[in-house]
């Protein structure tokens, strides 16, 4: 476990912008990537799963992240993109959930753990686009060490 | 030969081209090919053949479709010669006829070789309704063999199922890049038989294999960029595995083939892949493509 990426993680949670609008309907990402940091479950649970699935789907096939989604993550039209400040907790709960299980009890956990590292790589390429997003070159470093990880598993 | 009652939804390319070569040197043939030619170049997406007259516009775009498809694997074989020849013989160790399927499928493709009754459609896209209304004179069995997601309007045929083999092993291995997601997570490609149902592979499943694991030794030659191999990928060994498990494990059993025994899916034990980055395939590539002289274990 990399001690440096989980002084990062916390600094991240603790940077957070509070959400200004707790009564907001539907799915917030903001309070999904927060929640997502803080209770890190290893294995995800079921909820867990869903969220980064839904994160891995956002990021992979709509090729952005919104700030809110409505029921099932379903995109609702005029709603905003994920504030930029988010991007990097963003990046992290991907990459936290991308290393790769010690002692994994089913090949799911090993699935989950690379596809969530694979939407981190797509997302850090996507954040490059959004313009300066703070702790990129840590995020980056983290995401070169997953991959050498992986390099080591064949 | 025997004729199985199927009818091939053919999409030009190496995946059809594969399935009817693989059946027909196992013995068999479907009863009809539904071969959808595309109004638009598959690149340019230009209009073909607009002027001419219909018959005359089926036989140019069937044309421009054979050579947009079929690009990469016949660029591939001339261009990396070597290349071509290591996976070729690697691939006959593992798969029946692999070099004649190969050979069929770069070469002069007649689609009347592999079946009786080959009725040629002019498409938008699979949305098109031409499509079913020719499904839906030979209802039953239809194999998919890609161009797109099928939909609620050929989904939804009274009388059909769409069978569709996925280069995975479901339900563990389902989206995208299935051959290069189960070499890295199950260290060995799989693929899986199942008929299709709205969501992506999520039907009930017919058949389901792993292969012994695959590797190509390219140490002796210069490696190609990783664009190039996941081509190779592509256009050789995915067709082919998919290819073997349809002919050795679904068509080769005595029984109906739109009433095949099949098992629903549980999607919570599995996961749905996106297309890899380039920096996670290019680790899958690597265990593919070794230049360190190893086997796979």
């Amino acid at each position: 476990m990399s001690s440096a990426f989980d002084l990062l993680l916390s600094q991240l949670l603790a940077e957070a912008p509070a959400s200004d609008n707790r009564e907001a309907r539907g799915i917030q990402t903001p309070r999904v990537l927060v929640a997502l940091a803080s209770e890190r479950q290893s294995p995800p649970t079921p909820e867990e799963r869903q969220s980064l699935d839904a994160l891995c789907r956002k990021i992979h096939v709509a090729g952005k992240v919104k700030a809110s989604y409505g029921r099932s993550w379903r995109s609702r039209r005029g709603t905003p993109p994920l504030p930029r400040a988010f991007w990097p907790l963003l990046i992290a709960v991907l990459l936290a959930a991308g290393r790769l299980p010690e002692h994994a009890k089913a090949q799911v956990e090993l699935g989950l753990a690379l596809k969530c590292l694979n939407a981190a790589l797509a997302a850090l390429d996507l954040a490059a686009q959004i313009g300066e997003i703070p702790h990129l070159e840590e995020l980056e470093t983290e995401a070169a060490r997953l991959l050498l990880q992986s390099e080591g598993m064949g | 030969m025997k004729t199985l009652d199927l009818t091939v939804l053919a999409h030009e390319g190496p995946q059809a081209r594969a399935y009817l070569s693989r059946m027909h040197h196992s013995g068999f043939r479907p009863s009809r090919i539904v071969l959808m030619v595309q109004k638009r170049h598959p690149v340019t997406r230009k209009t073909v053949g607009r002027w001419l007259p219909k018959l005359m516009r089926i036989a140019y775009a069937e044309k421009t479709q054979d050579l947009a498809e079929n690009y990469w694997p016949r660029q591939i074989r001339r261009e990396q010669p070597e290349l071509f020849a290591t996976m070729r013989e690697e691939l006959s160790k593992i798969l029946d006829a692999a070099p004649r399927i190969l050979d069929d499928l770069l070469g002069a493709f007649r689609y009347e070789l592999y079946c009786d009754r080959v009725d040629r459609i002019l498409i938008d896209n699979l949305q098109d309704p031409t499509i079913a209304d020719a499904l839906a004179e030979t209802p039953g069995a239809i194999l998919f063999t890609g161009g797109g997601l099928l939909r609620a309007n050929l989904l939804d045929l009274p009388g059909v199922r769409f069978l569709h083999v996925h280069p995975g092993y479901l339900p563990h291995i389902r989206g995208a890049d299935g051959l290069l997601w189960s070499i890295l997570i199950r260290h060995r490609p799989g693929a899986s038989c199942f008929y299709m149902a709205s969501g992506i592979d999520t039907g009930e499943v017919v058949a389901a294999e792993d292969f012994n694991p695959l590797g190509f030794d390219i140490s002796h030659q210069e490696r190609p960029d990783d664009q190039l191999l996941y081509r190779a990928l592509l256009g050789y060994v995915d067709p082919l595995l998919r290819a073997e498990l349809l002919v050795a494990r679904v068509l080769n059993r005595d029984r109906d083939l739109d009433a095949l025994p099949a098992i629903p899916q549980q999607e919570s034990t599995g996961l749905t892949f996106h297309f890899l980055h380039p920096r996670l395939r290019a680790i899958a590539l690597a265990r593919v493509f070794r230049s360190d002289g190893k086997k796979p274990e």
